[in-house]
């Protein structure tokens, strides 16, 4: 495989580059510079969102998940480890936030599995569609729609892998360590999530 | 099996362009020499440019930034219940301490002051327990207004 020196995570344009590093940042929001802190948040949330999104699957819900983990973040930030890269880190709080998120909406949907009266008809609730929410695509086109279905039916490790890869534009050495698995683990969870993938849009590549 | 996975990973590798140039060329040798893998990944690389074309839609800068001026607020508001709570119990602390160890103050006030602050410690902690325990199946929490 091509060799990769270590260098910070490459940064999407919309994501604000500043000359300070993570630590250097962590480092002084820790005394209480918020300014410090906004510029770290500014760096990482485009990132975060799509990581949230890839759990999450609709926009609001992957906002409520990156401002907690941001919340979260900023109160672990004086057990943080400087010698570490700042976002695999911070990629575990994201998901954790995520998966906490997904289950509490799925216990407060046990509770609500009550009837309702709508138009004088007893109805019960339905559970929620698990699929991408389609409003995200910039391109509706039938093609873009049923890539976005199909990758509403990959695990949430296939799909995390996907957006990272896609969205995030990781390089394998980065995703690698975001989730702290072998390289190797990684072509292979991209060929799993791809094959799924490849079988159910078949006919438009 | 193990050979098949290795195959799989340079596949991948090639459709990503995470191969150095000499895997690349021994990866295309293989592929001259067998229809069925070019095949296959002819149509990985149109998948991944299919994704790679997925837009999808992000926050606007006006959206990013109600985000960051409510994330603030919260970190602001956060921040002053601790150092307010902290303030609370050591005022407390204290004047408890002072309150029971003062010599002037007869027996009957000091009686009647422990189980002033005993009673009203213990009616919040009450509320406060019933409240978490509910809390988790509120369905309303997560309404916003």
């Amino acid at each position: 495989m091509r060799s990769h020196e270590y260098t910070p995570m490459t940064m999407s344009t919309t994501e604000i580059a500043s000359e300070a590093t993570d630590a250097q940042l962590i480092r002084e929001s820790r005394t209480g510079h918020s300014d410090r802190f906004e510029e770290l948040v500014n760096r990482y949330r485009r990132r975060a969102f799509f990581a949230a999104l890839s759990f999450m699957r609709n926009q609001e819900d992957a906002l409520d998940v990156v401002q907690e983990s941001f919340m979260k973040a900023f109160r672990a930030l004086g057990d943080f480890d400087l010698r570490y890269p700042f976002y695999p880190w911070f990629h575990k709080i994201v998901k954790n936030t995520a998966f906490s998120l997904l289950r509490k909406k799925k216990r407060a949907r046990f509770f609500s599995l009550h009837r309702v009266f709508k138009d004088g008809d007893e109805q019960v609730w339905d559970v929620p569609d698990r699929t991408m929410d389609p409003a995200l695509l910039i391109d509706r086109s039938q093609k873009n729609e049923a890539l976005l279905k199909a990758m509403s039916e990959l695990g949430d490790k296939e799909r995390e892998i996907l957006f990272l890869r896609h969205f995030q534009e990781l390089s394998y050495k980065e995703i690698a360590e975001v989730l702290q698995i072998p390289i190797g683990t990684v072509m292979s969870r991209l060929y799993h999530a791809r094959a799924k993938l490849k079988d159910r849009v078949e006919r438009y590549l | 099996m193990a050979g098949d996975e290795r195959q799989q990973q340079l596949m991948m590798a090639y459709v990503d362009d995470e191969l150095d140039p000499r895997e690349r060329e021994e990866f295309r040798a293989q592929m001259a020499a067998d229809p069925e893998l070019a095949r296959e990944v002819t149509q990985f690389q149109n998948l991944a440019t299919m994704t790679r074309d997925l837009k999808l839609k992000e926050p606007t800068d006006y959206e990013w930034d109600r985000f960051w001026a409510s994330l603030f607020n919260r970190l602001e508001r956060q921040t002053g219940w601790v150092l307010f709570s902290l303030g609370v119990l050591l005022l407390v602390g204290y004047a408890a301490f002072e309150f029971l160890s003062a010599d002037s103050i007869e027996l009957p006030w000091k009686l009647g002051g422990c189980g002033l602050f005993a009673g009203a410690g213990l009616l919040f902690l009450s509320v406060l327990r019933g409240r978490l325990r509910t809390m988790k199946y509120d369905r309303y929490r997560g309404v916003k207004r």
